[in-house]
């Protein structure tokens, strides 16, 4: 089984580097979209699916990491000169993005953590946990939105327009010589790596027996308990890989669009994200991102003809997905499998 | 000086501790009775808002028009609790996908409907109380007072009446009530009924003072969500607790320091209180 799951993981990955070579430059930048946002949707279920905690919180590390990449990247590398108010111009110096990257990793870690600390050591679950990390997204959101003029460093933070004139990643030795993905294809295939890498990463987790105790909490928390393990410190543990994956997918995002706004906090994103793990398949790992791409794929191609009713559909889609295949694409599928193998 | 700064903070703490409480008050009934949090509050606030700009706009009296609209928002709520939520009785957190697919689903019903843009109501009762050269907002004082008239008359409803006790009953063990010949399944009906129509209510006393919006749910849901969450289960007094402390709280800390200081100030203090006290301010079991 396991071999199986590593050939087709090898096929997918194949097939995904040979894409940009059929695609159109825009449909390269949207393809690094869609695996940016298929991070962010693992992220999620790695804490969702594995672990049974539903976090609404996803956006605030998200929305985070991209907030600390653009400032720490600007301010290390960038000139800025303030017109007036928020407006700017913005020489690009150059530079290996190393630091911002780490930065943008590592504070949701940091954020994720303290929470955790308050959250988890306190016994806080279920619905308690919903609405703390719901209310910590969106409170996020209300802050950004309301510092305009309020500077880190020499950047404006800009407020509802955010930060513009992000640098993109480049990468190369410190000091001796940088290279920046501007291309299409090269942040393409950066983010790419980044995304298989975060699946093996989780994929190695759940398959340890860290994954195992995770799972057992998921399935009786108080059973798992008495077999003695600090269930608080593994849900810290995870909570935190998630925010890191969170915040990652937040920096991707950013040095994607070059800008990043409150837009990342925003209360659609964090339902977008548990409507991609739901549909894809929560538990499933790989559900994520098969969530995450069908949904933005069909988004991308239905709402220019639909415009506002998209979102009504997206409303009765979660709906009716809660309501009646709690498992998803790859719960069903796997399904499949398992009733094929039983009647052969 | 020292004297005005003081009234103001305590007038700005009592109002935004009754708005706080009279639009968690739904929500805190829903989770109470039920153990169920309603994502969807905000929206069927924000439809209460929307009606009361329907029945204005049809030429009824303001007052008239705020004391109707919560009405349809209370049918709207059977018609969720009947269509969908009924069959996630047990599922907590289903149920709290399934209302936020709900919110999500009004929100753009709404945009669809109305536009995006905001609509907004001249206030019923214009002008400022003097008071030692200080002015108060009259409406503002007489939401505290509605805020005061909807709490007791809730506690009358849950203390005096058949359905208050067949309530009380479900709450302590719904197992035992069903047995009892109580139809559980009516009695939730019922809750969510008044649940959402005091959102309606919320939305429609609120209306002369905020912008009518889409998007109007989702800013006062939040802090609807803290007071639920950190008032405990305990229905009247619980909320009472969170709004009280969660409002004076903030409205202190933004009048001394900014808004979004005091957003800040919520939060924490929110984390804070369900850190060392997990089930609520005020809860049963303990």
């Amino acid at each position: 089984m396991r071999k199986i799951f590593k050939n087709k993981f090898l096929i997918l990955s194949l097939g995904f580097i040979a894409l940009p070579l059929i695609l159109s430059t825009y449909y390269v930048n949207i393809l690094s979209l869609f695996l940016i946002m298929g991070i962010l949707a693992l992220s999620l279920d790695l804490i969702w699916g594995y672990t049974g905690i539903l976090s609404f919180g996803q956006g605030a590390f998200f929305g985070l990491g991209g907030y600390t990449y653009a400032i720490t990247a600007m301010n290390l590398m960038c000139n800025v000169e303030i017109r007036y108010l928020s407006h700017y111009t913005v020489i690009n110096q150059g530079g290996t993005t190393y630091i911002p990257i780490l930065l943008g990793i590592l504070l949701p870690v940091i954020l994720a953590t303290v929470l955790g600390y308050f959250l988890f050591y306190a016994r806080v679950s279920g619905v308690y946990f919903c609405i703390i990390t719901l209310s910590l997204t969106l409170i996020l959101q209300q802050i950004t939105m309301q510092l305009v003029e309020h500077q880190i460093g020499n950047i404006p933070l800009g407020g509802f327009n955010g930060i513009t004139y992000v640098p993109r990643i480049s990468i190369g030795i410190p000091l001796l010589f940088y290279y920046s993905l501007d291309g299409p294809n090269h942040f393409y295939y950066f983010v790419l790596f980044c995304s298989v890498l975060s699946l093996i990463i989780c994929k190695k987790i759940c398959n340890s027996p860290f994954g195992s105790i995770l799972t057992a909490i998921r399935d009786n928390e108080i059973r798992t308990e008495s077999f003695g393990y600090d269930i608080r410190k593994y849900k810290m543990i995870v909570f935190a890989i998630s925010g890191a994956l969170a915040g990652l997918s937040g920096l991707l995002y950013c040095s994607w669009g070059s800008f990043i706004s409150p837009w990342a906090f925003d209360f659609f994103l964090s339902a977008e994200t548990i409507i991609w793990v739901l549909i894809g398949g929560k538990g499933t790992l790989i559900g994520a991102f098969v969530g995450a791409f069908l949904t933005q794929f069909l988004e991308n191609l239905l709402s220019d003809i639909l415009i506002y009713y998209w979102l009504l559909i997206m409303g009765v889609v979660f709906i009716v997905i809660v309501l009646l295949f709690p498992k998803g694409i790859m719960g069903i599928i796997y399904g499949l499998k398992r009733s094929n193998l039983k009647s052969s | 000086m020292g004297l005005e700064i003081i009234t103001t903070a305590i007038f700005n703490a009592l109002s935004a501790s009754s708005i706080l409480i009279v639009s968690a008050l739904g929500l805190s009934i829903i989770f109470g009775m039920m153990g169920i949090i309603n994502l969807a509050h905000g929206e069927l606030i924000m439809l209460g808002a929307y009606f009361t700009y329907i029945f204005k706009s049809l030429g009824l009296n303001i007052w008239v028009s705020m004391a109707v609209a919560p009405i349809p928002v209370a049918l709207i709520g059977v018609i969720i609790e009947r269509g969908i939520i009924r069959f996630l009785y047990g599922r907590q957190m289903d149920t709290l996908l399934a209302t936020w697919g709900i919110s999500i689903f009004i929100v753009q019903g709404i945009r669809v409907i109305f536009g995006p843009a905001g609509k907004s109501i001249t206030p019923p009762f214009p002008g400022t109380f003097e008071f030692y050269g200080l002015s108060f907002p009259k409406y503002r004082c007489l939401l505290i007072l509605f805020t005061l008239a909807i709490l007791l008359s809730m506690y009358l409803i849950f203390k005096f009446t058949k359905f208050g006790l067949k309530a009380r009953a479900v709450i302590q063990n719904a197992d035992m009530a069903s047995s009892l010949g109580i139809k559980t399944p009516n009695v939730y009906m019922m809750t969510f009924c008044i649940g959402a129509g005091l959102a309606g209510l919320a939305g429609s006393l609120l209306t002369p003072i905020i912008n009518v919006e889409p998007a109007l749910g989702l800013k006062i849901v939040i802090r609807t969500f803290l007071v639920v969450v950190t008032g405990g289960t305990e229905i009247l007094a619980g909320t009472i607790a969170g709004g009280t402390i969660l409002g004076s709280t903030e409205s202190i800390v933004a009048l001394f320091t900014s808004t979004y200081f005091g957003n800040v100030i919520l939060l924490l203090l929110a984390i804070l209180i369900i850190r060392f006290k997990p089930k609520g301010l005020i809860s049963k079991g303990y």
